[in-house]
């Protein structure tokens, strides 16, 4: 008998296929050879726990207890579901009804307070952009400033002519760039940049002191143009006393023509001056 | 970097003992010549021209250098003979005013000829200057200048300016002369105040603005037909004639109402005419003058 028969044998018994165990002359064979009993006790450690595992099949009779049961069950669960929503249901009603009346009026008020607090926000946006739009425009015109007296103070004609014209677009606020606009009028050897200084001037606050400035100017210029453009010029400001007119024809190069203009609008005689 | 400076004075004087002039034949004339190196003849020169009386004639070239030619007339010669003055014997002295009726004798003395010129030139990094302060001569300076050089131009009294063939920038200042520049291709400021300004545009600069100014006189201007030009017109006293195809405009009336005191007054005002969408202002000003705007 080899160790396979021996195993198999001991597999019927604990299967119940066999009657009798193993017999005493198999069992001092197995104790002899410890390879065999290791094998045969753990063909019995396996049959053990598959006998745990084992469950036997419910009978007829249980069978039909469990789904009575669980009938039983199901039923008593779906009453308890409706008692449960039922209850829920009776519980806010009554704050729903109470709502239902002033709804629009919540509705109106939940309105107001978003629109509020919307407006709230914007105002705050706007305001935040406005002052930041104001200090850009701020820079933005410092710049220009800047740029426009680099541009007056070149060397060459046609660049300061170019600055000129880009001060036509710069606000006359900053007195560093009158200031700059005034000396080219009154000192630039260009005909063309002193007039075109004046159409810069014509679009700037008039003021008295401005008034004098140009009646100082108009008293030095020897360009028959400029001069008449001072002219032009001072029609936007009030009356000339004779004291400026007395500058203004102390001028020796001052032109017989611009002369006459100035006696016909600006003398005092004049119906309408 | 190569500095070249020359005192002209000095090499005017150098070059006449060296023969190295050309002297004119006749006597009141004194002519001499010189070729000037720039400091680097791969970039743009600017020349810088200031004379008290004479002609500036310029032209340009393809060459490097800039080639100074200078003839003097002796004002006091002029003014001798229109006064009947000998001028090989030096005796009167009515020309030298109150300072000449003290003056020595110069009866039995021979006048000295004045064969220099007294012109200062000097070059630095290709600014080349020319400039005479002698208000007894008349210089008459005719330059030869690369195309890309640019000018600035002055002469008191005299013949007036002439430019030619000249792409740089060009600034022109003639008090009493007539001022003419053809070949333009830069930008150009220019201004007389006696005499009439003709301008030929090759081409019209966009960069810088270009302006023509005559306190009386007439300017003629010529435009290519495709500059892009905003031209801006001032005009006192004269008629503007317009042969390019844009429309002049009354851009700037002066009227005041009554109400504030000030009489109503249209002084001269402004013309503008927007050419090829105006990408470039062309200034044209005269108080006493008429105006021919050309288109070629």
């Amino acid at each position: 008998m080899n160790h396979q028969d021996i195993i198999s044998q001991k597999i019927e018994f604990l299967n119940g296929n066999r009657t009798n165990d193993l017999s005493p002359e198999t069992l001092i064979m197995v104790k002899q050879d410890p390879e065999l009993a290791s094998e045969i006790e753990f063909v019995e450690q396996l049959w053990k726990q598959t006998e745990l595992d084992r469950v036997s099949k419910p009978s007829a009779q249980m069978q039909a207890r469990f789904y009575q049961m669980l009938s039983h069950a199901q039923s008593a669960e779906a009453t308890s579901h409706k008692a449960t929503e039922s209850a829920k249901k009776t519980s806010r009603e009554p704050l729903l009804v109470r709502l239902g009346l002033f709804q629009p009026a919540f509705q109106v008020l939940l309105l107001v307070v978003v629109f509020g607090l919307g407006w709230s926000l914007n105002s705050n946006k706007l305001s935040q952009q406005t002052d930041r739009s104001a200090v850009l425009e701020n820079k933005v015109e410092a710049l220009n400033v800047m740029v426009a007296l680099s541009m007056l103070g070149k060397d060459s004609t046609a660049e300061r002519l170019a600055g000129v014209d880009y001060a036509k677009n710069v606000s006359l606020d900053d007195e560093r760039l009158v200031d700059s606009l005034l000396a080219l009028l009154n000192g630039d050897r260009s005909s063309a940049v002193r007039l075109s200084v004046v159409d810069v001037l014509a679009q700037g606050k008039q003021h008295d002191q401005m008034q004098r400035k140009i009646v100082d100017s108009l008293s030095k210029q020897s360009n028959p143009i400029v001069q008449v453009a001072l002219v032009e010029l001072l029609q936007n400001y009030s009356k000339l006393s004779q004291q400026q007119l007395q500058t203004i024809f102390s001028n020796e190069q001052l032109d017989e023509e611009v002369a006459r203009l100035i006696k016909q609008n600006f003398a005092p005689q004049s119906k309408t001056i | 970097m190569k500095i070249y400076r020359l005192k002209a004075t000095l090499l005017m004087l150098v070059m006449c003992a060296l023969s190295s002039i050309v002297t004119s034949a006749n006597a009141a004339e004194r002519s001499v010549s010189h070729n000037l190196e720039l400091t680097d003849p791969n970039k743009p020169a600017k020349i810088d021209v200031s004379l008290m009386s004479g002609k500036i004639t310029v032209e340009g070239y393809k060459g490097k250098t800039v080639k100074i030619q200078a003839t003097v007339n002796d004002l006091d010669k002029v003014k001798e003979d229109s006064w009947g003055v000998n001028v090989n014997t030096h005796v009167n002295t009515k020309m030298h005013g109150d300072a000449g009726e003290n003056r020595p004798s110069t009866k039995g003395l021979k006048r000295v000829k004045k064969t220099n010129v007294n012109i200062d030139i000097e070059e630095r990094n290709n600014r080349v200057s020319i400039e005479s302060h002698n208000n007894r001569d008349s210089i008459e300076l005719i330059l030869k200048v690369p195309f890309n050089a640019s000018l600035e131009l002055e002469v008191n009294k005299g013949q007036g300016v002439s430019v030619t063939n000249v792409y740089g920038e060009i600034e022109i200042e003639s008090v009493r002369g007539p001022i003419t520049a053809k070949g333009v291709r830069g930008s150009i400021v220019a201004e007389s105040s006696r005499s009439d300004m003709t301008i030929v545009f090759d081409e019209f600069n966009l960069e810088k603005p270009s302006s023509l100014t005559v306190h009386r006189g007439n300017i003629d201007v010529t435009l290519p037909s495709k500059a892009s030009a905003l031209i801006d017109v001032k005009n006192y006293d004269g008629e503007i004639f317009s042969g390019i195809e844009a429309e002049f405009k009354n851009v700037d009336k002066v009227e005041k109402g009554k109400s504030k005191g000030h009489q109503k007054i249209t002084i001269g005002g402004s013309m503008q005419a927007n050419l090829n969408g105006g990408k470039q202002k062309l200034l044209l000003n005269t108080f006493r003058g008429d105006m021919f705007i050309r288109s070629k």
